[in-house]
């Protein structure tokens, strides 16, 4: 098996007459970790939305080797892609307990998913306390740790996260700002006008986001993977050049 | 008092039918956002099918079960061919589309079964002497029996949207369609499930009338219709337990109405008094009484 998880060749992606993506060359490492940096209208969410198969799109994109250039979205969270959607991704006139359980449709096994669902209350206190309440009247930054628990509920290989630090709470905050401490090789200077080409981020990246891992990592993913994937973008304001916490 | 029980019996029976096709109403339109005209068309036509299914020799009860399966095949073909194809241009497109169909199954039910009304069934016993008396009002077990029907109904679909993974992508699918799609829900399927529910509830709800009626005919369901999305309004368009217990309630103000005032109002005019109060309503509350206005975080 490659060691690659993800491999994206040639992608065109766009909404109806208009292109937005040219040709973008992409991969991830399993256990590895990408981030896509880019101006706004670079096609950063273009990006996102073209994996998980909700705009359509040509090209050769593999994951865990299957072909999933055209796979419904469903398929393609069934084969363990999970979204952060961009913004306000939640199920607003939900619970926030359903919408947790709405986040592992894919999964047929019940016991598991209600103990899934007290891990995330347990590393989400938040989320604990407003269990029932409506997810719509969440704070910003409590819908965006609720959009990453629902997506990590169907047990991702991979995780796709788009526009992480849009909510702000301290838990993405801290992601970004370790994503800019990270120095990952994809430089958002260069703030590339369009999504051309992409670069791989290898595994062995010097410090990657490690705080961002570690509040997946806390949950002890113990569904055959043994790291997360994550396909992490970031505006370049998300990630500012230089700022460190260190 | 015995006159007014009397009237909360009559009422609650007439309210039943609306609630049912409110019911029909609300669930498409939490799933796509469509009101859909052509619901009581679709429920006349499910009362024609058990017709004549019962004129086929089927026994009463399966011809109006195979009549609800035809009701949802019926919804989840209109889902299919019209609805899926035209939402994608344009909401505007639906809303006509569902115009047409309205008078397109108006007509073919004419078409096929004639103009001339037909003697419908009775699904409950309905001697002179079936019916319990309650502190001296009469409640006939033809009218008590469509009440326990609707309650039934009522208490499924709660059941189906509270409890049931169905129910949870229909919930999740009505309130943002693409995060659905996100978490693997198909929700294409969802939607055809909702237009075929909607449609077999209308079936059965159409049958019932005819049968509180006594026959039916092309016309049966225009009035039931105007008072079921009435009462889907009043209750506000997103809340099934709020087009239920609005159904009632029209029902009950009809009955009331026509009785109390038999001169001025009388059986012509009875709707309208429900109207007044429905307007009045929604002067204050413009998302209905239990209907939700949006939540959204900007």
């Amino acid at each position: 098996m490659s060691d690659l998880l993800l491999e994206v060749h040639g992608l065109h992606a766009g909404y109806g007459p208009i292109e937005v993506l040219h040709g973008l060359d992409l991969s991830v490492e399993r256990g590895g970790f990408a981030v896509i940096l880019g101006a706004n209208g670079a096609g950063k969410t273009t990006t996102m939305r073209a994996l998980s198969g909700m705009l359509a799109r040509r090209g050769e994109v593999s994951f865990d080797g299957h072909d999933i250039s055209k796979s419904s979205p469903e398929a393609i969270v069934r084969l363990g892609i999970a979204q952060v959607p961009q913004g306000r991704g939640t199920f607003p006139e939900l619970s926030v307990e359903d919408n947790l359980r709405a986040g592992a449709y894919i999964r047929t096994d019940g016991d598991a998913i209600g103990d899934d669902v007290e891990r995330w209350f347990t590393n989400f206190p938040r989320l604990r306390e407003r269990s029932s309440q409506r997810a719509g009247t969440l704070s910003g930054g409590e819908q965006q740790m609720l959009a990453i628990a629902r997506a990590l509920m169907s047990r991702p290989k991979l995780l796709l996260c788009d526009e992480p630090s849009l909510g702000l709470s301290p838990l993405i905050t801290q992601a970004s700002r370790s994503c800019s401490s990270s120095r990952t090789p994809t430089s958002p200077s260069r703030s590339p006008r369009r999504c051309t080409s992409s670069k791989r981020v290898p595994s062995s990246a010097p410090a990657p986001p490690r705080r961002y891992l570690e509040t997946t990592a806390s949950a002890a993913p113990t569904w055959g993977t043994d790291r997360w994937n994550v396909c992490f973008k970031s505006s370049s304001t998300g990630c500012p050049k230089g700022r460190s916490t260190r | 008092m015995e006159r007014l029980l009397q009237i909360i019996f009559n009422g609650l029976s007439q309210g039943s039918v609306y609630s049912l096709i409110a019911l029909g109403l609300v669930v498409v339109y939490r799933g796509t956002g469509h009101l859909n005209f052509a619901q009581g068309e679709m429920a006349l036509t499910g009362a024609y099918l058990t017709w004549q299914f019962d004129q086929w020799g089927i026994p009463l009860l399966i011809a109006a079960l195979l009549a609800m399966v035809c009701g949802f095949a019926l919804g989840a073909a209109t889902e299919f061919f019209l609805v899926r194809p035209l939402g994608k241009k344009s909401p505007f497109a639906v809303f006509v589309a569902t115009i047409a169909l309205f008078l397109g199954l108006n007509s073919l039910d004419g078409a096929i079964w004639g103009g001339e009304a037909k003697p419908y069934p009775n699904f409950f016993p309905n001697d002179d002497d079936d019916f319990i008396r309650i502190l001296g009002a009469e409640w006939r077990y033809e009218r008590l029996g469509v009440f326990v029907v609707m309650l039934v109904l009522t208490g499924l679909f709660f059941l189906l949207f509270k409890k049931t993974k169905l129910g949870l992508a229909m919930r999740a699918v009505a309130s943002n369609s693409e995060s659905a799609k996100l978490v693997g829900i198909p929700t294409n399927l969802v939607l055809m499930t909702s237009w075929g529910l909607a449609a077999a509830v209308g079936a059965l709800g159409g049958s019932l009338i005819a049968s509180v009626n006594t026959n039916v005919n092309q016309l049966t369901m225009i009035v039931v219709f105007i008072a079921a999305s009435a009462a889907a309004t009043l209750g506000g368009f997103d809340s099934p337990g709020g087009a239920v217990l609005s159904g009632l309630f029209i029902g009950v103000l009809e009955t009331g109405a026509a009785d109390y005032f038999p001169d001025w109002i009388g059986q012509d005019l009875k709707i309208l008094p429900a109207f007044v109060v429905i307007m009045a309503v929604l002067l204050f509350r413009p998302a209905g009484l239990w209907g939700s206005s949006r939540v959204e975080r900007v």
